[in-house]
């Protein structure tokens, strides 16, 4: 296969993958997922004599580049679309109410939330795009070894944290609601 | 006690199966994207697409520098009051207005052409320290193109509510230019598809099938009232409907949620219309203008409802505005 029909057959494998990738970390705003995708690619086409196999790992990182250059370079068109509302829908979803509520796995984008960038790229690169420790370290640019003292330290802040919302949310409903929160009395049967 | 990346994985937020990224052959946008890749050929710009999708016209930042030119003439710089509705007995209910829409069009069914003769009133606006205020550049748009992808694109500085005054063009930063300045011009070989950056397949006729058609390039059209009036905006610049998707937008916007009757309105190319106002998004507002008789969108007002200081934008200020000439 030529250089061509290897990047074709990337794209057409991959493009959702590199599409989902980055509307995780745009909140999934439609108009400027699509932009960065069609960048990730018109930067892969124009490398894509080093497009390696597997490829996802590597238009990964593409993309991270890609993003890290839409964020800078449309910050305060962004703020204004998000001060008018025109991304409400989307915007809104990583808003996430408590242990307690109907979806059990969103709370913990709250969690995610509370850690720094680097812990959580490496968690969403494990969790959401399931990449191996091997290609984490594609992604990011590092060894092996340090992509999983990564990824090991990112989960533990991740466990702390979780750890740490279930305990403020147990106390919040305890205090607040008085019916539905377990506190330490409720369940000993003492008032 | 649940692992805390299975946990996590619960929470994407973005899902392989369902929704717009959900894994599934290529649809059009990105065959339209590998092939313009093959020509290596980039979008021309952000802000057209801009435009097209989201409505908010130039809401890219622009400087400020307003020069007015010599001789005594007044610059058509002011930026547009937005249109007043008056509500009357004659009013059309949307429901009617969509239901001439199909007579009409089962009276003289005709396709859509492809291209579109536009005029748009886009507000620039600068933020931060500093700020200057807003500025609209009024601009028509004329736009072909064949089904081989070749096309032409010309863009021309006007006001048509001041014919002959100097008008504020587009450009970066702003300049005084004389009235009917001719702001770009282009040719796009075949294959290219540089005049229609998207929706370059024939639209389909039928309700379901048209908001399939307009989703395909804004997924959130599929549910989103917002997103389906800004892929209706994006599709006509695109083409010029025929009287089955004329009836066919009426129809969906006459069962689009939170669509609420304005009034008769006298739009900025002195063509009266019907209006219907809906709620943009958190501090937005639209006024759709239809043609009572046929059903045709004949412009699209975007206003602020509330001020952003930031940007030194009022409430009630145009923010964009759209009229369809063709």
């Amino acid at each position: 296969m030529s250089t061509d029909d290897v990047f074709d057959a990337a794209y057409r494998e991959h493009y959702w993958a590199v599409s989902r990738f980055v509307a995780r970390r745009l909140d999934e705003q439609t108009a400027d997922v699509e932009e960065v995708v069609a960048e990730v690619f018109a930067v892969a086409w124009r490398r894509r004599a080093e497009l390696p196999d597997p490829p996802l790992p590597w238009l990964y990182g593409v993309a991270r580049h890609c993003l890290a250059n839409t964020v800078r370079g449309r910050g305060r068109y962004r703020r204004l679309l998000a001060r008018l509302g025109h991304h409400e829908l989307t915007r809104d979803q990583r808003t996430a109410p408590g242990p307690d509520a109907e979806r059990p796995g969103s709370w913990v984008l709250e969690a995610l939330d509370r850690l720094g960038e680097a812990d959580q790229e490496v968690l969403r690169l494990t969790a959401w795009e399931e990449l191996s420790v091997d290609e984490v370290s594609t992604v990011l640019g590092c060894g092996r070894s340090a992509a999983a003292m990564r990824l090991h330290r990112a989960r533990r802040r991740l466990r702390t944290e979780i750890d740490r919302l279930h305990r403020r949310d147990s106390v919040v409903l305890g205090c607040v609601s008085g019916t539905t929160g377990k506190t330490a009395s409720d369940k000993d049967g003492r008032p | 006690m649940t692992d805390e990346l299975e946990l996590l994985r619960e929470a994407d937020p973005v899902s392989a199966r369902t929704g717009p990224w959900r894994d599934r052959p290529l649809d059009a946008r990105a065959e339209l994207l590998l092939r313009r890749l093959h020509l290596q050929r980039r979008r021309r710009t952000v802000r057209r697409r801009l435009l097209a999708v989201e409505g908010l016209a130039a809401a890219t930042v622009l400087a400020l520098a307003l020069t007015v030119s010599g001789g005594g003439s007044t610059p058509a710089v002011a930026v547009p009051r937005p249109l007043v509705a008056h509500a009357s007995r004659a009013d059309v209910p949307l429901a009617e207005i969509a239901r001439r829409a199909r007579a009409a069009a089962e009276a003289a069914p005709g396709r859509s052409v492809r291209g579109s003769h536009v005029q748009t009133w886009s507000m620039g606006m600068e933020s931060g320290e500093g700020a200057r205020p807003p500025v609209t550049a009024p601009v028509e748009s004329l736009t072909t193109w064949n089904a081989d992808g070749s096309g032409t694109l010309l863009e021309v500085a006007t006001d048509p509510r001041y014919p002959g005054r100097p008008v504020i063009d587009g450009g970066d930063p702003p300049r005084t230019v004389h009235d009917g300045k001719v702001m770009n011009r282009e040719h796009y070989p075949k294959g290219t598809y540089g005049a229609n950056l998207e929706y370059f397949e024939a639209p389909p006729a039928g309700v379901a099938a048209l908001r399939a058609y307009l989703a395909a390039w804004l997924p959130g059209a599929e549910e989103d009232p917002v997103s389906l009036l800004s892929a209706v905006e994006s599709f006509q610049t695109v083409w010029t409907p025929g009287p089955r998707q004329i009836a066919d937008i009426a129809t969906l916007l006459s069962r689009m949620e939170g669509m609420r009757p304005a009034g008769r309105v006298t739009d900025r190319l002195g063509r009266e219309g019907q209006g219907f106002r809906m709620s943009g998004s958190n501090g937005s507002r639209y006024l759709v203008i239809l043609d009572p008789d046929d059903g045709r969108l004949l412009d699209l007002e975007l206003t602020a409802t509330r001020a952003e200081p930031d940007f030194r934008l009022k409430a009630g200020a145009v923010m964009s505005y759209t009229a369809w000439r063709g």
